[in-house]
């Protein structure tokens, strides 16, 4: 984050606030009605420079909740066309998640250089009253490689041995390689959409380097911690000052086991997080380990849980989540309907239709 | 006071003080000889080696000797006069390796894991072999090693890991037929 202070007051879900449902102890319950479309300003701003006034209203939104309420959020099977993880929660909850989950990985058919399927369901989701966050498992920028070529995680991929990953993480940022050109090629895939994200006037909280650890399962945590450290500086000046975007909340996503030496500091950072795929949730080690590196004013988010966490276990201070995210297709297969259906009834939730106006 | 007499207190009061810091020289080190309590034995009872008679203490086999001359091979493996590493040191050095070394990595989590089968490290020991395989591109491998690990460790942080990454990850782009 930029600026001063620690929590910040005024939040939009205050009193007065568009979807006001009693302050930062509201009960969740149904919309209120009868506000205003702004948002009160807060002591801290996005990282980005010249941030929009979304983002500032976003991240002014996070704060204002954090240690309070927690955002529900559910990942998308971007790999399909039309997913359905977020309508069947209209389905079988009643409710909308508060935050749309994706990845850019996903081009579905799409070229590098247009829009795709997952970012236009993006901004409809913003539209519709909710938040998008993305990811992007993106794949080894190895010579001569393009966003259409990326491939993660298999046989077939030129990863995941690491014994060439060490020069590629040089090289990757390393001006007048075809690593770097290859690098700058996802990130201007990457600038597409957040882009056209941009010009709808929509924030987009970026897990850039998903589950980020030591040893990491992909190719950005497999090198030092200075690697790593370099490669994401050098993508948020990419993105914020070459491209210009400035409608990012930047998400320092760390993996089960977080390493201070792989945190690239708060100046490039405005939230952090955890994520987990264990069942000791609300995953109380975890929030602290993040909270040992990141601080204690910094909003925290388990971005990425294969088991939903309960708000009532998770406060006041045991693991005060900013938000979740469970993973696509778990929704079904690790959780249960009542197991949500109670979770999304909890008065520190919020869901879709409690997000206030940020636009 | 004659001089002589002067120098020969001066003398003497040195030698007193010459005598007490012999004194006290050799009270500290009787101190610091004295065994200490029985609760502070045991880390250190720990961290020796295990009789070779004990089935959990099993040496690390020896090293091919293209690598038993490596430098960090040779301090990983043999910290003491080529004592194997106790548990806490192998999961250190499994940490300090981190990716950098997966051949090395993938031995020292299988001695981890025969001589330490039921430590409460024993899943993630079995982590850094199923990732020191992942790593090595030898995914099948990690996948087959990372079904037993489901199995063997239900509910843990560390299947759960495996689990996800390597049993039930999004596909490739590549890998959908029509996307």
């Amino acid at each position: 984050m930029n600026g001063t202070g620690g929590t910040s007051t005024g939040g939009a879900t205050g009193t007065g606030g568009v979807k006001a449902t009693g302050g930062t102890t509201g009960t969740g319950g149904s919309p209120g009605t009868g506000g205003t479309t702004t948002t009160s300003p807060c002591s801290v701003t996005p990282v980005s420079p010249g941030s929009s006034p979304q983002a500032q209203k976003l991240l002014c939104y996070l704060y204002s909740q954090y240690g309070n309420h927690v955002l529900s959020g559910q990942q998308e099977s971007n790999w399909n066309a039309n997913p359905t993880d977020i309508s069947w929660y209209n389905t079988n909850i009643g409710k909308y998640p508060a935050i749309d989950g994706s990845d850019f990985l996903y081009t579905n058919g799409a070229s590098c250089t247009s829009v795709t399927v997952s970012t236009t369901r993006a901004i409809a989701y913003w539209n519709a009253g909710g938040l998008t966050m993305f990811r992007y498992h993106v794949g080894e920028p190895v010579a001569g490689s393009t966003c259409a070529q990326d491939c993660y995680m298999g046989a077939n991929c030129a990863e995941p041995t690491t014994a060439a990953t060490s020069s590629l993480l040089t090289n990757a940022i390393t001006a007048g390689t075809a690593e770097n050109t290859a690098w700058n090629n996802r990130l201007d895939y990457m600038a597409v959409q957040i882009g056209a994200m941009k010009t709808a006037n929509v924030p987009i909280i970026l897990a850039l380097f998903h589950e980020t650890q030591s040893n990491g399962w992909f190719w950005w945590a497999q090198g030092t911690a200075a690697q790593f450290v370099a490669l994401y500086k050098y993508s948020f000046n990419y993105l914020t000052v070459t491209k210009g975007l400035n409608n990012i909340i930047w998400l320092m996503p760390y993996s089960g086991t977080p390493a201070a030496s792989f945190y690239p500091g708060a100046s490039v950072v405005d939230i952090a997080g955890g994520d987990t795929y264990g069942t000791n949730q609300p995953f109380t080690s975890l929030y602290s380990s993040v909270k040992g590196i990141a601080g204690s004013t910094m909003p925290l988010a388990l971005h990425e849980t294969g088991l939903i966490p309960t708000p009532s276990q998770m406060f006041p201070t045991a693991a005060p989540w900013i938000l979740f995210n469970i993973w696509a297709g778990y929704e079904t297969s690790n959780n249960t309907v009542a197991n949500i259906k109670s979770v999304y009834s909890d008065s520190h939730l919020i869901t879709r239709d409690l997000v206030p106006n940020l636009k | 006071m004659p001089k002589p007499a002067k120098t020969a207190i001066i003398v003497l009061a040195a030698g007193v003080i010459a005598l007490s810091a012999v004194l006290v020289a050799f009270a500290v080190r009787h101190k610091r000889s004295v065994p200490a309590p029985i609760e502070t034995q045991e880390p250190i009872m720990a961290a020796t080696p295990p009789a070779p008679s004990e089935p959990a203490a099993k040496a690390l086999p020896l090293l091919p000797p293209a690598l038993s001359t490596g430098p960090r091979l040779r301090m990983a493996t043999e910290p003491a006069a080529g004592k194997p590493l106790d548990e806490t040191s192998l999961m250190t050095t499994l940490h300090d390796l981190a990716a950098s070394d997966p051949p090395l990595s993938l031995r020292l989590a299988k001695e981890a894991l025969d001589r330490f089968p039921d430590s409460p490290n024993a899943p993630e020991f079995n982590w850094n072999l199923v990732k020191a395989l992942f790593n090595m591109g030898r995914l099948e491998e990690a996948r087959k090693e990372a079904q037993v690990m489901v199995s063997k460790y239900p509910g843990n942080y560390f299947a759960g890991d495996v689990d996800h990454h390597l049993l039930n990850h999004p596909p490739n782009p590549t890998d959908i037929p029509n996307p």
